[in-house]
């Protein structure tokens, strides 16, 4: 039987500001960016308590909680901790699949004998991330499959710790709402419950084909989770298959001239994560699912490999030319496969403008880490940018 | 819609729609051949795929004229199978084509004509003569470094230029490599010089299909966006890439310190065995000039390493050593004609040069590796 865990730091970025700075501590602390057009990056739960949410704009922050403490991110600082706080993980298990910077699964399968029964492996690390950060929580949910360890660790959040044995996993996701489900953004919420599937017991007891029929693929993935039959393993970053990054729009999307900011945005990002795992991906796919929830996929291989967005962005673009979209598109999504790490040995002709652009990414990466994702952004993204929804 | 056809003449002119027939196509009728029977006598046969053109007339004993579109690959495994010399075709109203042929009948469902794309016309399109069989050298010697990267659409076909003079060029460069040919292909009368052209890879290969068939008695002239090639009643259209061919000048390297002049079948002999070696990967072999020697070797940390001396007698331009894509030099000294090869190099990390020995008019560039 496998045992997965998935740690979840509490508010990481405001927790990390209340630790630095005890004067902060109960108080609500929002730590976002204070530009006029400025997001929510995380708060505090004493903020939360007066409705501010991460991604929410700044302004309507201040508006709900006039008295919070405004702080600008540092996310050096958060890299740095972020490295203590994996290298804790790392004690408990080799196969550790980091999700973000306060976030990763755990393989523990095989470890019971060593670091004892389940709870008392949660209870250790979350100690000892205490104790390596001087003061931080993390939450934590052990199960049999990652996705039950995902929604069982932000079950009792924050500082919680919940186990759920392979036998309990259907009980314990069947009163959850359908939003718990992995993969339903708001609107696969909105159809599920017009539907007549509103928690996670409606879609396990529901027939599996007539799921299907409703919602294509994505009705069977469902199914599957909510009988928490969810196969997919650990991953490290060193034994990654593939680096995609997709995006759920706000909006459906018409044609190529509205499909294209967000293939390159998604370009961007995968390059981007390319670089941080020293990869680089010989081939290229493009996904996009269409408001019916028809899902089209395109891929092609590329002559060389690369770690370059532009490059990226430039396959995906001859990607996109290829399909032929009628519907509107709600979901866009950009990956590279085929890795490798060796540089390409290869030398170009045409001493392209390759190395330079890998140098200009390599620097954007640089300031994004220092200054957070909002430091750079294309003059494109400026114009699309909507605040999200509440 | 009748007429009576030449079997021989009918199977080929579909068999030259062949290619250009895509059965994947999101319109379907692309995968139909357009037949167009005419008063004058003749059958019109022809297909597109929007990129590439196939256009050809045959006579024909045309009883009725008309327009039917049809599958053309069964139509022609249909045509190319019948036993007799002469095939009886008769369109009926509803769009049935009946095929007969001594004792064989076929009935096969057609499409109106109406649903197909509208064909380029060549009409008023000023024809050169060009000679077809120098042309068809240019591309087998040239194109097959086009790159096969969809991202790079620029480098996905073959540079075509006249140079003034009846002298034609053609470049082909996948980035790591570059293929470069030139010659004389007047015929009759001047070529003019205009500026060059990227012709598509699948246009390429129809276009080797037609000199196949045409031989040196071709023409050709610019519809638009496309290449026009005729022979005889034939014309082959294709939509030609709308992008910018690299500046492929300034990558030919000028002049090289390091020229070696060496028997072709010796060199390409002892680069294959030790391509065996390479890594599967990136084929990479070392070639190392060294006293009057060269030495070429592999070394593949999970196989083993390969070692091959071949003598430079009189060699004075100093030692060196350079890694290429064996792949790459293996097919240049594949299309390369004569005995001899010469070999120019710089440095480690500057491109060579291949071209034939005594004949300018082709010339490869291959960019090493950093091994």
């Amino acid at each position: 039987m496998r045992l997965v865990l998935h740690a979840d730091m509490d508010a990481f970025y405001a927790s990390i500001e209340q630790l630095d700075d005890p004067s902060l501590r109960g108080r609500p602390v929002i730590v976002a960016g204070l530009s006029g057009r400025g997001v929510v990056s995380t708060c505090s739960y004493e903020a939360r308590r007066f409705g501010v949410r991460s991604a929410m704009p700044t302004a309507w922050a201040r508006r709900r909680c006039p008295q919070g403490v405004f702080l600008p991110p540092r996310f050096e600082r958060y890299h740095a901790v972020s490295e203590i706080v994996m290298a804790v993980f790392r004690r408990f298990s080799p196969v550790i699949e980091p999700l973000s910077l306060d976030e990763a699964f755990l393989d523990l399968t095989g470890s019971e004998g060593a670091l004892g029964p389940p709870e008392r492996i949660g209870r250790a690390l979350k100690d000892a991330v205490r104790e390596a950060t001087g003061g931080l929580n993390v939450s934590v949910g052990i199960a049999d499959t990652k996705y039950v360890a995902k929604v069982a660790s932000d079950f009792r959040k924050p500082d919680g710790l919940t186990i759920v044995r392979p036998e309990e996993a259907r009980a314990f996701l069947a009163p959850l709402p359908v939003a718990r489900l992995w993969g339903a953004g708001p609107r696969t919420v909105e159809r599920l419950e017009s539907l007549g599937y509103r928690t996670i017991g409606d879609v396990a007891r529901a027939d599996p084909a007539r799921l299907a029929a409703e919602l294509g693929r994505q009705g069977e993935h469902f199914h599957r989770l909510a009988l928490n039959d969810d196969p997919r393993p650990v991953v490290p970053e060193r034994d990654t298959k593939s680096i995609g990054y997709e995006n759920t729009l706000e909006r459906d999307l018409r044609g190529a001239v509205e499909i294209r900011p967000h293939l390159r945005r998604a370009a961007d990002e995968v390059g981007r994560r390319l670089r941080r795992a020293g990869l680089r991906a010989r081939g290229v796919r493009i996904k996009l699912k269409t408001a019916g929830f028809r899902l089209f996929t395109r891929q092609m291989r590329l002559s060389e490999a690369t770690d370059v967005a532009e490059a990226i962005y430039a396959a995906a673009d001859a990607l996109l030319a290829q399909l032929e979209l009628v519907e509107p598109v709600r979901l866009v999504g950009v990956t590279g496969y085929d890795l490798t790490e060796e540089a390409a040995a290869q030398l170009d002709l045409f001493a392209s403008a390759t190395p330079r652009r890998r140098a200009l990414e390599a620097t954007l990466d640089r300031v994004r880490e220092k200054f957070g994702d909002a430091a750079v952004q294309r003059a494109d993204d400026l114009d699309a940018a909507d605040p999200p929804r509440e | 819609m009748k007429f009576v056809v030449n079997r021989d003449l009918f199977a080929r002119s579909l068999s030259r729609l062949q290619g250009v027939l895509n059965r994947k196509a999101t319109l379907p009728v692309l995968s139909n051949a357009l037949l167009e029977a005419r008063p004058e006598g003749t059958l019109r046969v022809a297909a597109t795929d929007l990129d590439v053109t196939f256009d050809g007339r045959i006579p024909a004993r045309v009883e009725a004229p008309g327009r039917i579109t049809v599958d053309g690959k069964r139509l022609y495994d249909i045509a190319r199978s019948l036993p007799g010399e002469e095939v009886a075709i008769t369109v009926t109203p509803e769009q049935q084509i009946q095929l007969k042929c001594k004792n064989a009948e076929f009935v096969l469902l057609g499409q109106g004509a109406e649903a197909y794309p509208t064909l380029p016309s060549a009409e008023g399109v000023e024809l050169t003569p060009i000679d077809g069989v120098a042309l068809r050298e240019l591309i087998d010697r040239t194109a097959f470094s086009a790159s096969t990267d969809e991202s790079r659409p620029n480098l996905n076909g073959v540079y075509f230029q006249c140079l003034g003079e009846g002298r034609v060029r053609m470049v082909s460069t996948d980035g790591h490599r570059l293929s470069q040919g030139e010659r004389d292909a007047r015929r009759e009368k001047d070529i003019p010089a205009r500026d060059g052209v990227i012709i598509p890879r699948k246009g390429v290969g129809e276009l080797k299909r037609l000199l196949d068939e045409a031989g040196a008695e071709v023409s050709f002239g610019f519809l638009e966006n496309n290449l026009v090639m005729a022979t005889g009643e034939l014309r082959l259209f294709v939509r030609l890439i709308d992008a910018a061919f690299p500046d492929y000048k300034q990558v030919i390297p000028k002049s090289t310190q390091r020229n070696v002049v060496l028997e072709r079948g010796t060199f390409l002999g002892s680069l294959k065995r030790i391509a065996i070696l390479a890594s599967e990967r990136t084929h990479g072999v070392r070639v190392e000039l060294s006293g009057e020697r060269m030495v070429l070797t592999s070394d593949n940390p999970d196989l083993g390493k390969a070692r091959e001396e071949l003598p430079l007698d009189g060699y004075t331009g100093g030692d060196m050593s350079i890694a290429f894509n064996s792949k790459y030099v293996v097919e240049i000294l594949g299309v390369l004609a004569g005995d001899k090869v010469e070999i120019a190099l710089n440095e480690a990390l500057s491109p060579g040069l291949f071209r034939e020995h005594g004949n300018p008019d082709y010339l490869f560039v291959v960019m090493p590796m950093r091994l």
